[in-house]
């Protein structure tokens, strides 16, 4: 059985709208039009135990909405879901019991205390056995590399430091499923690279269910054979993350570095430009047109270098959001 | 049975931890945490200048002798304790918590999340300045009116009490739980705040229609009235019944309402 399932699940927000100026909220305080947006339209996924899944959208997308239903945050508009078998915003202890969330942009660390304090409330609170939490604590803080870092107060932390303290808090009950909104966000390179090993290894040592959103595709790439994309709040690829460009299959990018500035019509007319500043340009063409228009652009333009790729996935997910 | 026990004495010992961590991060700044103490002192011996009001003004109000009304501002003082030390440190920061999206952590513990919410911060210098300050208030109008007290008698002053804290808890909570619908409500909030104050004083020097408001509809004068009525002995069953009727009702209610309100919690943007 799977242990996320998510049945054409909605989220509809109200809200309005307010014109600039005095006069127009003043007007406002009478009469608001209300308005009403989508943030999620009929998602539907499921994920196994002991998965991996990159939940990839852009901002606005209506990744954390999703998210915050199914941790049982937000109740939805309609559509169903069960995680480890349980309807999330009926919100029962023994869910809650069963699953962990991660904001990156948020805490739940006391901000003035160690951190070994908020660890401990959180022992009482999922009435963790003290052997038991001692260990997983150990063991945690070892493989974070945060164990000399436990007794000092959590604003005195860096932000990397506070986010491996943040994930011990989210983990010391041994959650089966963990959500997993931007973890890295912020973070230099070093603690994002200690930060993804450490979710590997927790996943393939623990075999929790993890849904991961980030919008660093290293994080996905690392992290997650599949990928569920998201745009205006619907799902617009579920499958394996190395097959995402199968949709492009038919696409190459050629890349070129120029000697000289040249004005992007000059570019256009030569084909579909994805990027340019002028000196170098990426072209999105037809794999039988590429070697055609790569002779054509040789012979016209001031080219230096170039090379045909296929579509990197990071790329293929932008043209699938574009596209969404 | 077991069950509920379970649940809360687990509720109890988080509750503690709370108390505890509160006690802990005011002790990280030091210079504060020692300027706090000597200002809770300062603030004990001020409230201990009610003493000195009272009889120097020789007031009586409506047949309540200075004695009597050493009582009433006594037991007044305790209830502060617990209305401003323990509650309304968290209810102040509802609209915070509802408007920013911090409520989220909150809302996956497995523990009742309005308990998160309402209980999680303590002043615990504020709270025992003043049940300190009242009880020593209550003590010596006791004395003065040398009334010899039953244990009964003070275990019943203390259920009053209970009852007026939980009645107290209620009541206060009710407009800072709109929040959830109207996101920010401090104008409400703040103007039924200003309400705790009209228990400064016995709720007989009101009229009849206006105490029976403050008793019935709005119980806001049992919250402080009633122990010091029970104390002093001129408390009317119909009183009496209520006294212990009212607070169920009015946790039940703000239960209810909770429970409504949570599912309009909207979050905030990431």
């Amino acid at each position: 059985m799977s242990e996320i399932q998510v049945r054409l699940l909605s989220k509809q927000f109200s809200y309005y709208e307010k014109q600039t100026g005095l006069g127009n909220s003043v007007k406002n305080l009478f009469h608001r039009e209300k308005l009403y947006k989508d943030a999620v339209k009929e998602v539907s996924f499921e994920i196994q135990a002991g998965e991996m899944v990159g939940f990839i959208g852009s901002n606005g997308a209506g990744k954390t909405t999703t998210l915050k239903m199914l941790s049982g945050i937000l109740f939805p508009t309609s559509g169903e879901a069960r995680i480890c078998g349980f309807v999330p915003w009926q919100r029962k202890v023994e869910f809650k019991r069963n699953i962990s969330i991660v904001m990156g942009q948020k805490n739940q660390l006391w901000w003035d205390l160690p951190a070994s304090e908020s660890f401990y409330l959180n022992k009482c609170i999922y009435e963790i056995d003290t052997k038991a939490y001692s260990q997983f604590l150990e063991e945690l803080a070892e493989l974070l590399d945060v164990k000399h870092l436990l007794n000092i107060q959590v604003r005195r932390l860096s932000l990397g430091e506070r986010m491996k303290m943040e994930l011990i808090a989210a983990l010391i009950h041994k959650p089966r499923v963990l959500f997993l909104d931007e973890p890295t966000i912020g973070l230099d390179i070093m603690s994002q690279k200690k930060i993804r090993s450490f979710l590997k290894y927790y996943n393939e040592q623990y075999k929790s269910t993890i849904l991961l959103t980030s919008h660093y595709m290293k994080d996905i790439e690392d992290l997650c054979r599949r990928a569920v994309v998201i745009s205006k709040g619907a799902v617009v690829y579920d499958g394996e993350l190395a097959r995402i460009n199968d949709a492009f299959s038919g696409k190459k990018l050629v890349r070129l570095q120029l000697s000289r500035q040249v004005e992007l019509p000059v570019l256009e007319s030569f084909g579909e430009v994805l990027e340019t500043d002028g000196y170098s340009a990426t072209f999105e063409v037809c794999r039988q047109n590429a070697l055609q228009l790569t002779k054509s652009i040789q012979d016209k333009l001031p080219v230096e270098d170039f090379n045909i790729v296929d579509v990197p996935v990071e790329e293929g997910i932008a043209m699938l959001l574009q596209k969404g | 049975m077991d069950r509920i026990l379970k649940v809360i004495k687990k509720h109890i010992i988080v509750y503690w931890i709370f108390v505890k961590n509160n006690i802990m991060a005011q002790m990280e700044y030091r210079v504060n945490f020692f300027s706090g103490i000597a200002m809770e002192i300062g603030y004990l011996f001020v409230k201990l200048l009610y003493v000195i009001v009272i009889f120097r003004s020789g007031a009586n109000i409506n047949g309540f002798t200075p004695n009597q009304l050493l009582v009433f501002a006594g037991t007044f003082i305790i209830l502060t304790g617990f209305h401003a030390g323990l509650f309304m440190v968290n209810f102040m920061s509802m609209r915070t918590l509802v408007r920013e999206g911090m409520l989220d952590f909150y809302m996956v513990k497995p523990v009742s999340v309005q308990f998160i919410a309402t209980l999680r911060r303590s002043d615990m210098g504020l709270f025992v300045t003043d049940v300190t300050a009242g009880i020593i208030l209550v003590a010596l109008g006791v004395i003065r009116m040398k009334l010899s007290l039953t244990i009964l008698q003070i275990l019943g002053y203390a259920m009053f009490i209970a009852c007026g804290v939980a009645i107290g808890y209620s009541l206060f909570l009710i407009p800072q739980i709109l929040t959830f619908w109207f996101i920010n409500t401090s104008a409400i909030g703040e103007t039924f705040n200003s309400f705790w104050d009209i228990n400064n004083v016995p709720m007989v020097v009101f009229n009849k229609w206006f105490q029976r408001i403050g008793i019935f509809v709005i119980p806001i004068f049992v919250v402080t009235n009633f122990p010091a009525l029970f104390i002093l002995d001129k408390m009317s069953p119909l009183y009496f019944a209520w006294g212990l009727i009212a607070p169920v009702v009015a946790f039940v209610l703000v239960r209810l309402l909770w429970k409504v309100a949570i599912r309009n919690y909207s979050s905030a943007s990431s």
